[in-house]
């Protein structure tokens, strides 16, 4: 299954919103088994997944690379879209991932955007997030992602809040005891599920 | 799916409505803004779904507590 909140349920919904074509060609960073590019391979897109780590499991009927989302190994205006769930997060900050998917997107393309985020100014996060040797997440408030979009030149056409999904998966972690709360050293009311789509609207650098 | 559940912390009860025995069905519990499928004794007739007292005063309140950061 797709690990990240919202699962293939809300890849779909970015898909629906991204307006593309079938026979676009669509990015995976970050795609871990490939569940996604699966989805995407059997609605009719050309899927190509990207993934530090290198996954066995699973039969692929989709491309899929190993390496980092700061060195993309994919030629410059290559892709039609660029899928990123619940990654820019996880990813150090400023370590030139975003100027890379601007890199490999045709101009005009597409990014479908998930990822955690934070409701309101909180500075118990912001003590962590600022941390670089942190391991946690760095959540953002849904102005700074847009300002960071904005400013790698990425015209932000739409988001929403999709704060539901991170409690269904936290409800499932709970009661399955698949997750520690003591993971995140901070509460998790503030910490909101954001989905967006964005185009690229400048020439890559 | 998850089911915490066993067959005998439901065997004896029938639902108090319909009389009926009561099986394992997957149920969809809620909490503030999450959901999650799970398996719970549920009516045969009407559908009416039962918890086990060990499952409300155990781990559904550690649950709640958890969901509410508390």
């Amino acid at each position: 299954m797709n690990p990240a909140p919202g699962g293939i349920a809300l890849t779909e919904k970015l898909l629906n919103l991204s307006l593309l074509q079938k026979g676009s060609m669509i990015l995976d960073v970050g795609c871990g088994d490939g569940d996604a590019c699966r989805f995407l391979s059997s609605e009719g897109y050309r899927a190509i997944g990207l993934d530090i780590v290198r996954h066995s499991s699973g039969k692929m009927n989709s491309e899929r690379i190993q390496g980092q989302i700061n060195a993309i190994p994919i030629l410059e205006e290559t892709v039609d879209a660029v899928l990123m769930e619940c990654v820019l997060s996880i990813l150090p900050t400023d370590d030139g991932s975003l100027t890379e998917i601007i890199r490999v997107l045709k101009p005009g393309g597409i990014l479908l955007f998930s990822d955690l985020y934070m409701r309101y100014p909180d500075e118990e996060l912001e003590k962590n997030r600022i941390d670089s040797e942190s391991d946690y997440p760095k959540i953002r408030l849904a102005d700074e992602l847009l300002n960071i979009f904005g400013e790698s030149g990425l015209s932000v056409r739409y988001w929403e809040d999709q704060s539901a999904v991170l409690q269904s998966l936290r409800l499932k972690f709970l009661w399955e005891g698949s997750a520690s709360e003591n993971k995140f050293p901070y509460k998790m009311k503030n910490i909101g599920y954001i989905c967006l789509i964005a185009e690229r609207v400048s020439a890559s650098g | 799916m998850a089911h915490y559940v066993n067959e005998e912390d439901f065997i004896h009860w029938r639902c108090a409505k319909c009389n009926s025995e009561l099986e394992l069905r997957k149920v969809v519990v809620s909490y503030l803004d999450g959901s999650f499928p799970v398996e719970l004794p549920v009516c045969k007739v009407c559908g009416q779904v039962f918890i086990p007292e060990s499952l409300a005063t155990q781990k559904m309140l550690e649950i709640e507590q958890q969901m509410e950061d508390k």
